[in-house]
């Protein structure tokens, strides 16, 4: 079995995307073998209230029972978020949230994060932070862009008790005391820039990570539609260092054990 | 009494299922899920742009897991601060030499040069290419490509039949980095290409972090240039874009040290196999074949 744990429907306002409909992913899971799949609306990025698009993500997924699992993108500084969180909860089914400090417009820092992060926390839903959508040597003229570090990270994670996935996260520059504290953290990373060949710049070693953390923090991820499909289904096949016990937990049993944590609430 | 007829009869004989069975459309077959692994292993592969930054060993073993079997290394110096004198650029290019020696088969050399140090640039592509390098590369951001001091440089290697690999970068609109004056753009390519048309100029990485549609566009009205698609940019359409501006005969497959994601995103591009097959190996390899370089 395969779950994705990192894709998306929605626009991207800068660049075209292709499959970035329920149909598009159900066909990119089709052809690639994937079971599952851990969606959110890109549109939510960008709406000011982000409500609606978790509105049409519901409402989109309908039509594929049982192949996504949807999560809601809240902005806890924008009027009334509590409420469309309860309600993304409890009536529209969502298993998780996924933040946008970067465009929504706040620090880390901010207290109603940590009051977000609290709520969630309640509601046993893992939060998804994203280190970046775009490459920023690459950004719009139009787009924010920015990134967050593990220095911005480690320590919301470290000083919020929860449970958290890193998306797109290159671990870098992953330093010694981000290694100690993220050992203390309930935190699964995607496998978008992962690799068990040269560690570089924008990648990190999936081998040695496993050496720290065991296999049972890491969840597969494409990225997809932003990123080409295969890539990711290459860079965890080419791994021969992992038994088969470690690889069924990263392609879908660290998710399941994840997804259990937080049962389904609403449209059963 | 029951009346006998004749399906009645056959379904007492068992037959009925069949015929049912026979009048059935057949079902669909469903598509089989895309085996990664044959997929990797369809194809021949050179990679036009790498680097052996750290233990050559490394970059083997890597390369052996993609099934690579040749790869093209340079070892550029990327600090801008840094003051690139022919002493420097010579070290360089004596640790490409030496893993030429010590991985024999396995790596194509790529000599670096500052073109500042004009007689020492040009001194220094004899002794590498006489030692068995295949062309330049990574030029990088000391010198622009399409600046004046590059005009012996292309001239000599234009004589020799050999590549000119330069890092492509800053691709975004209306976008130079002050910092880095010497970085080549998409553009100083097509200028540098519509000064030397017989160059094999080849613009590094697509995938190198910049706009690769600002790159791509760029580049469409410069026919002699060829593209590598190495970097860590993955983006989904990105390789079918370059075709659709560049046409496959442009593109060179690379991964600039970004090994699984330099094969994921050819694999996973709209490409027929012939086409496929052009980018992993048969466009560098004729690059190659014109100073018999080439991979049999």
């Amino acid at each position: 079995m395969r779950i994705d744990f990192h894709t998306y429907i929605g626009h991207w306002p800068f660049r075209q995307l292709r499959g970035n409909t329920p149909a598009g992913l159900i066909d990119y899971m089709r052809r690639f073998g994937i079971d599952q799949a851990v969606v959110s609306n890109l549109n939510g990025v960008f709406y000011k209230n982000t409500q609606p698009a978790n509105e049409e993500l519901a409402e989109a997924i309908k039509a594929f029972p049982g192949r996504f699992i949807p999560y809601a993108v809240i902005n806890p500084t924008y009027p009334d978020w509590e409420y469309d969180l309860e309600v993304c909860h409890t009536k529209l089914g969502m298993r998780g949230l996924r933040i946008y400090p970067q465009y929504h417009d706040y620090k880390l820092t901010d207290p109603r994060l940590a009051k977000l992060l609290e709520l969630a926390r309640g509601a046993s839903l893992p939060v998804a932070f994203s280190r970046w959508l775009v490459d920023d040597r690459q950004h719009s003229w139009m787009d924010i862009g920015g990134q967050l570090t593990l220095d911005d990270l480690v320590p919301v994670m470290k000083d919020n008790p929860g449970t958290f996935v890193l998306l797109n996260t290159t671990m870098a520059p992953l330093k010694d005391e981000h290694l100690a504290a993220l050992r203390n953290v309930d935190v699964y990373f995607d496998t978008v820039y992962a690799t068990a060949c040269l560690p570089h710049a924008s990648g990190y070693d999936v081998r040695r990570l496993v050496e720290v953390f065991g296999a049972g923090r890491f969840l597969f991820g494409s990225g997809y539609p932003f990123r080409d499909p295969v890539s990711a289904l290459v860079r965890l096949e080419i791994v021969k260092e992992f038994d088969h016990s470690m690889m069924d937990a990263i392609w879908s049993g660290n998710a399941l054990r994840l997804l259990a944590h937080t049962p389904r609430q609403a449209g059963r | 009494m029951s009346k006998i007829n004749r399906r009645s009869f056959l379904a007492s004989a068992g037959v009925v299922p069949t015929l049912a069975a026979w009048d059935a459309t057949p079902a669909p077959k469903p598509e089989p899920v895309y085996d990664v692994p044959a997929a990797i292993h369809r194809y021949r592969k050179l990679d036009s742009h790498n680097h052996i930054f750290d233990d050559p060993a490394k970059v083997v073993a890597a390369a052996d897991r993609l099934e690579i079997e040749k790869v093209a290394i340079s070892v550029p110096i990327t600090d801008p601060r840094k003051e690139v004198t022919p002493d420097v650029f010579r070290a360089c290019n004596d640790r490409v030499l030496k893993a030429m020696k010590d991985f024999p088969g396995r790596f194509l050399g790529q000599c670096y040069i500052n073109p500042h140090y004009q007689r020492d640039a040009l001194e220094e592509i004899d002794r590498c290419l006489d030692a068995g390098m295949i062309g330049l590369g990574e030029l990088y951001t000391q010198v622009r490509i399409n600046d004046p001091q590059y005009f012996p440089v292309f001239e000599k290697c234009i004589a020799l039949k050999a590549p000119i690999m330069c890092h492509g970068g800053l691709a975004r609109k209306d976008y130079r980095n002050p910092e880095i004056p010497g970085t080549s753009r998409a553009d100083d390519f097509v200028e540098a290409a519509h000064r030397y048309p017989e160059a094999m100029l080849i613009y590094g990485h697509i995938g190198g972090g910049g706009d690769w549609e600002f790159a791509c566009k760029s580049l469409r009205s410069a026919p002699t240039v060829f593209a590598d698609t190495s970097g860590s940019v993955t983006d989904e359409g990105m390789i079918d874009f370059a075709v659709k501006c560049l046409g496959v005969h442009r593109l060179l497959f690379a991964t600039d040290m970004n090994f699984e994601t330099g094969v994921g995103k050819l694999l996973a591009a709209n490409l027929s196999e012939d086409e496929r097959r052009q980018i992993f190996f048969d466009n560098f390899n004729e690059i190659l074949r014109k100073r018999s370089n080439h991979a049999h």
